[in-house]
């Protein structure tokens, strides 16, 4: 081919790639004779310019064909012209398989470097990288700009024939930041006014219009990223775990994560777990249990210097003599922002202590004093617990308690065995006890359902921050909040009565009627039926209350009831289990094939 | 002391705090005029009507075609073929532009900081975010990074430059991590790359150093004067970068100086519902406040005083809370976006309402998320639930005011 005919050669448009450490950039031309395309130069290879045929000629129609491989591998473009000449082969490479015939407008998007970029790659013949192509239309038409603002349609550029250009064909830097150099060019040219500010209309010349072809291939990129990453995302459910502080909800969260874990193959999103704990992690939980330990004696210790000051029987909260300074001293460590770690001598002294008497008794007012549920666990284990290579046990993890800020999340498949039947869910637990709800709560707009943890056994005990709020009505005025929001119209709520076990000791010491939502319960018996009967009347008024805040018209949400409790770890499990059937039940109904 | 004694102590003063906040309120009011403009923009206002009549300029008058909506950016929305739900649409919550360049970087329900150029409307990087519940999002300064906060208690910033890993993600730059509670809004310090500026839930502002990610400076907070609810958004003074403003849930807003962080320089009350947007007014003596009781309100950080309330007349019940406020380049208009789609332009000094986009044609559908003004002030572009950004330049005669 001779230098007149690559005088001819016009180009459609050049694109530049990287294919591996060498960093070198092959490019492809796309010739046009006048009047259609007669043939494709292209240079492929390792290093090396123009390993591909070039070739050219010159033909009143011009015809061509483009046969690709549809495996996106390479792809042959074939030029020819009207006389059956230069009927050469050439070497290109796509990302897309595709057949283009005359007159189409195809574009070989770049399946861009992320795909097909080997970076490790010490292949000796690296397979040539995609090319962006775009093989233009062989009747150029004049493009009239378009009026409507708003639209930007992304048509190709036709390219006037006689001219050609080469961009850079050996960069050595890669495919991104050559555009973004481009880019950057591009806004100068905008902000200059040197370029037009709508993309319909043609550019004047050669380069601008190639400048505009990089922009509009890399959005192209983006655009097709996203929608990737959404596909992916489409079929994992989201679940909004909400309930007011210490409700159990973390314990829920916990237990998650001993369900069968998913591997999610899409290397976009991030699987926090795999297997449950793993040994680091459940070590990396000492200092939390620790601590919870040294923060349950001091409450317990100042709540029975607290009531023998103030109660008239003052003399059963009084600590025994030799106590006394063993009381001081835990208490002083519990006071600390760090705890020092739990040694056999002060675990001991913790269990001198609780056996006081003084302190069973403020124990057993514990509702009023904020004494975590996991106080009588930890302290009989205290000596496994003091142990200097202690490793916490699954049960340790779950009962201990921290403080959750911002949002945690967690990826599970309750029927984990057949990934095809089994749904993909995404736990989110929401911490923060003291944020105000309303500035927030419309991000969980989208999710599939709300789990709501209501803790039935707190009717009688007070808030944390608040120490004249019973937490019951708490919890009911939180829930009426959260059914009259707008942003949870469509969302399935899933109720968990949790903390059962609790509530079944405290049902048959401590009548219901202490908490005023229930003032109107009547205790008909006493043993197993009554704590039955007793958690049917606790269900039944939040029935109710779902009912009165449920606009008529949204009746038809998916509302269920659910006992937990939250320690029991194949409870939760089974639980799970059947809010999955619920919610594809609905999933099957609003696809309508139900 | 026991602890009933010290509770009855607490409660006597409160009690104490509650009467003397009462009388202060009473000495301000009496300060004021009576319909809630100072006699020193009483005289303002006559003068500049006076010398307005006496040039033969007539006050600001916008027609339909004035202000018009040229771009709308739709990218916040999977679309899949062949589907069975179709399409998923994410709601834009909030949007910054570079301080030239023209780019706007988004956030949206989906996790995803898109980043547009304005002119083109086409979108030049996409970044997911590890955490999908995004509040705010800022441009740097020099336009290379993005800063953007949310449920995570933690500030990411993104380096637009480097290159994406194999996953298609951008590395995280930064992780400013510290806050006990949700981001609301960050921005940096003008001109300074390495400084920014994050309010939060937890009802905290902070001063940032991002190359060693560690707080230079906590405004508020437990053992400090501050607010006392969440902090919703901040504004640093564009001509003094060490003041800056804070709004919050508790109905005030805070004039800050970085150098002290100790308590705040003034607290502006006035507001009756959670103050949504904070902004500084182009001169940096002013700032205006958007609020869920339906009002604006322009205070002056000299004097302390209320000098405008920009209200509509609706009736009691029910005004439409303002999401997001900004300041034209002189600042004679006020653009404040609304919850139900209104984004009304209000004229700063008369008080007038002059021109609402949502009546004219393109308006948003949904709730108005957030507002800004491109560096060069021809330009505003609004986010919205309905999932769309749309920009809007003058048309017509006018080009930047």
């Amino acid at each position: 081919m001779g230098e007149e005919e690559r005088g001819r050669l016009s180009a459609g448009v050049s694109g530049l790639e990287e294919v591996s450490n060498l960093g070198w950039v092959g490019c492809l031309v796309v010739s046009q004779g006048g009047g259609g395309w007669t043939g494709i130069g292209g240079s492929t290879g390792s290093g090396e310019n123009g390993k591909g045929k070039e070739s050219g000629g010159q033909g009143e129609r011009g015809g061509g064909r483009a046969d690709v491989d549809r495996r996106g591998g390479l792809a042959g473009v074939e030029g020819v012209d009207d006389q059956g000449k230069g009927k050469d082969k050439v070497l290109g490479h796509s990302g897309q398989g595709g057949v283009a015939d005359r007159g189409d407008e195809i574009q070989f998007s770049a399946s861009t470097a992320d795909q097909h970029r080997r970076p490790q790659s010490t292949d000796p013949s690296p397979p040539p990288s995609p090319l962006i192509t775009t093989i233009a239309p062989h009747a150029p038409a004049p493009s009239a700009p378009h009026e409507n603002l708003s639209e930007v349609k992304t048509q190709l550029p036709h390219a006037p024939p006689g001219e050609f250009l080469r961009f850079n064909q050996t960069l050595p830097f890669p495919f991104r930041r050559a555009c973004r150099s481009t880019l950057g060019t591009f806004h100068y040219l905008i902000q200059k006014r040197h370029l037009p500010t709508q993309l319909q209309i043609n550019p004047p010349n050669a380069q601008e219009r190639e400048l505009k072809q990089v922009l509009l291939d890399w959005t192209a990129d983006i655009e097709r990223q996203i929608e990737q990453e959404t596909k992916a995302d489409k079929h994992i459910q989201k679940l909004l775990l909400l309930g007011a502080g210490e409700s159990g909800k973390s314990t829920i969260f916990k237990q998650a994560r001993y369900q069968k874990p998913v591997q999610d193959f899409q290397a976009s999103i991030k699987l926090l777990f795999q297997t449950g704990f793993d040994e680091a992690e459940l070590k990396s939980y000492i200092s939390v249990i620790h601590a919870n330990v040294y923060q349950t004696i001091k409450i317990l210790h100042d709540g029975a210097r607290e009531l023998a000051q103030n109660e008239t029987e003052s003399s059963k909260y009084v600590l025994s003599i030799e106590n006394k300074e063993i009381g001081e001293k835990l208490s002083e460590i519990g006071g600390l922002m760090d705890h020092p770690r739990l040694t056999k001598e002060l675990a001991q002294d913790i269990e001198i202590l609780w056996k006081d008497a003084a302190i069973q008794e403020t124990y057993s007012r514990g509702n009023e004093l904020q004494v975590p549920d996991c106080a009588p666990y930890f302290v009989d284990n205290l000596h496994r617990l003091s142990d200097v290579n202690y490793v916490p046990t699954k049960e340790d993890v779950l009962y201990a308690r921290v403080r959750t800020t911002g949002v945690v999340e967690i990826q599970f498949s309750p029927v984990g065995e057949n990934k095809k039947s089994g749904e993909v869910y995404r736990l989110f637990d929401v911490g923060g006890q003291r944020n105000e709800r309303r500035k927030w709560i419309h991000l969980f707009e989208g999710v599939t359902a709300v789990i709501f943890c209501a803790s039935i056994s707190e009717y009688d005990q007070t808030l944390y921050e608040d120490e004249n709020k019973n937490r019951m009505m708490e919890t009911k005025e939180l829930f009426e909040w959260v059914l009259k929001q707008p942003c949870f119209e469509k969302t399935s709520f899933m109720l968990f009565l949790n903390k059962f076990d609790v509530f079944e000791k405290k049902v048959l010491r401590v009548p219901l009627n202490v908490c005023e939502w229930f003032t109107d319960y009547q205790q008909l018996s006493s043993g197993k039926q009554e704590i039955e009967h007793a958690y049917e009347f606790v269900k039944k008024k939040f029935e109710e209350l779902y009912f009165q805040n449920t606009a008529p018209d949204r009746v038809d949400r998916v509302f269920k009831i659910y006992r937990t409790t939250a320690l029991d770890q194949k409870l939760v499990k089974k639980t799970f289990k059947l809010v999955d059937e619920t919610l594809r039940r609905r999933n099957l109904f609003e696809a309508g094939l139900l | 002391m026991s602890v009933a004694e010290l509770k009855e102590r607490h409660m006597a003063a409160t009690e104490t705090v509650n009467a003397l906040r009462e009388r202060l309120k009473q000495k301000r009011l009496l300060l004021l005029d009576t319909d809630g403009l100072s006699w020193e923009l009483r005289s303002m206002n006559l003068a500049v009507a006076t010398y307005a009549r006496s040039q033969g300029k007539t006050p600001l008058t916008f027609g339909p075609t004035d202000l018009v909506c040229c771009r709308n950016l739709q990218g916040h929305t999977g679309k899949f073929r062949g589907g069975l739900l179709g399409m998923l649409t994410y709601e834009v919550y909030s949007l910054d532009w570079t301080a030239e360049k023209n780019r706007i970087v988004s956030a949206s329900q989906d996790g995803r900081l898109i980043v547009w150029n304005a002119l083109t409307s086409q979108k030049t990087h996409a970044i997911k975010l590890p955490c999908a519940w995004v509040m705010t999002c800022a441009f740097s300064p020099s336009g290379l990074s993005v800063a953007c906060g949310g449920l995570d208690s933690v500030c990411s910033i993104f380096n637009l430059n480097s290159p994406t890993d194999k996953d298609g993600n951008s590395p995280v730059a930064r992780m400013l991590s510290g806050h006990k509670g949700y981001v609301s809004s960050c921005q940096y310090v003008p001109d300074e790359d390495t400084h920014l500026i994050t309010s939060s839930g937890d009802q905290t502002c902070v001063l940032w150093d991002i190359t060693t990610g560690l707080r230079t400076s906590v405004f508020g907070g437990e053992f400090q004067s501050g607010h006392t609810a969440d902090v919703l958004s901040v504004s640093i003074n564009g001509s003094n970068s060490r003041m800056f403003v804070s709004g919050s849930c508790d109905t005030t807003a805070r004039l800050w100086d970085t150098r002290v962080a100790s308590r705040a320089v003034r607290t502006f009350h006035g507001h009756e519902g959670d103050v949504n947007s904070v902004k500084f007014f182009p001169d940096g003596n002013r700032f205006g406040t958007g609020s869920d009781d339906g009002t604006c309100r322009l205070f002056d950080i000299r004097t302390g005083h209320q000098l405008q309330v920009y209200q509509q007349q609706h009736g009691d019940n029910d005004a439409p809370h303002v999401t997001s406020i900004a300041f034209s380049i002189s600042g004679r208009l006020l653009f404040a976006g609304y919850s139900n789609g209104d984004c009304y332009v209000w004229d700063t000094l008369l008080a007038k309402m002059v021109l609402d986009l949502g009546s004219l044609q393109n308006s948003h559908g949904g709730r108005i998320s957030c507002l800004g003004l491109s560096s060069d002030g021809s330009a505003l572009c609004t986010g919205s639930w309905d999932t769309t950004l749309k920009i809007w330049a003058f048309g017509g005669h006018r080009r930047v005011i």
